[in-house]
């Protein structure tokens, strides 16, 4: 179990909507994966067209999960407001996932932006889910802003490449003990999710991951253990790495050895 | 007079409220947020507030995201 502000999550898996292969396979995706928070968008829609986004909204309004709203495509603080305003209209929520991307080869958020935009939509009374890199000071600027959560990547959005740099990820989790901490962006295996929750983070949010798969339900299912198990071993407690062997079979007793006293008497 | 709705180009007659636009435009019963002029317009002032010339106006539905 684990929290954000009043409210108690117990699945550590948060998942995407987007790129789905068909409506079917995407609910499928979420009943397996377990997850209780999906994420949703807004994008521009002509009631004479085929109403794609009502169909959509009509899919997911009544399943047994929260949405978190995003600002995908926004490109300045003022955008990325404007667009968390018109998602709580929409959505009937106050979460809203933050981002203000600062470059379109990378989709790497652009921390001013970002901080800018939450400081404001903080006030406006949002729980601010920020999409950030994985940098110490800008996480810290970000709580400052009234972030009660963090959502750093592991990778830019969509690579897949998993945990690029673990030791940043590592550090923030040290220093913000008590913050919810989400690796989101970049997880592209099982393995990278169980990694992220390894290291003590308390969710990861993928989509890509499981919407490319062959079979998106069976990998939305193979996240869900993943990120089980990830935690399970953290609050296990990890042993340390060594640089140097200890042998786990007892040295005492070994055949070919002088007797000791101990075995002579 | 001219406005913009989504990108585009759209001719309306004068002091039309956005509610009105948005029944004219057919998004009855459907679920959209209304910006004007990159600020969100709340649902419950769609009625009182009026396109002025050269608005520039968008209309979102809920889709799929990441």
């Amino acid at each position: 179990m684990w929290s954000i502000g009043d409210i108690k999550i117990n699945s550590r898996l948060l998942l995407g909507t987007s790129r789905f292969p068909s409506p079917l396979s995407l609910q499928q995706s979420i009943a397996r994966s377990g997850t209780e928070i999906i994420t949703v968008s807004l994008r521009r829609e002509s009631a004479m067209g085929p109403r794609d986004g009502q169909r959509f909204w009509e899919q997911i309004k009544d399943l047994p999960v929260r949405v978190l709203p995003n600002t995908a495509g926004c490109y300045s603080a003022q955008e990325a407001v404007t667009t968390a305003h018109m998602a709580r209209d929409l959505f009937a929520t106050n979460w809203i996932k933050l981002e203000v991307i600062g470059d379109d080869y990378t989709l790497q958020p652009d921390p001013f932006g970002l901080v800018e935009a939450a400081k404001q939509l903080v006030k406006d009374g949002f729980e601010v889910f920020p999409y950030t890199t994985d940098d110490l000071i800008v996480a810290q600027r970000l709580l400052d802003a009234g972030c009660r959560v963090l959502m750093p990547w592991a990778a830019p959005i969509g690579s897949g490449m998993g945990l690029t740099n673990p030791r940043a990820l590592e550090l923030l989790r040290s220093r913000f003990p008590q913050v919810p901490l989400i690796v989101d962006a970049g997880i592209g295996r099982p393995s990278h999710a169980m990694a992220a929750m390894e290291l003590g983070y308390d969710a990861v949010l993928l989509n890509t991951a499981v919407s490319s798969a062959d079979d998106p339900p069976a990998m939305a299912a193979a996240f869900a253990a993943a990120v089980a198990f990830g935690r399970q071993g953290f609050e296990a407690g990890l042993m340390e790495p060594r640089s140097f062997a200890v042998a786990s079979t007892p040295m005492i007793g070994r055949a070919f050895t002088p007797a000791t006293n101990a075995e002579g008497q | 007079m001219q406005i913009q709705v989504n990108g585009q180009p759209h001719q309306v007659t004068a002091t039309v409220s956005l509610q009105q636009l948005l029944l004219d435009l057919g998004y009855q019963n459907l679920l959209v947020a209304v910006a004007v002029n990159k600020r969100c317009v709340h649902r419950g002032d769609l009625a009182a507030t009026t396109v002025e010339a050269g608005d520039q106006i968008e209309i979102l539905a809920p889709m799929a995201g990441g």
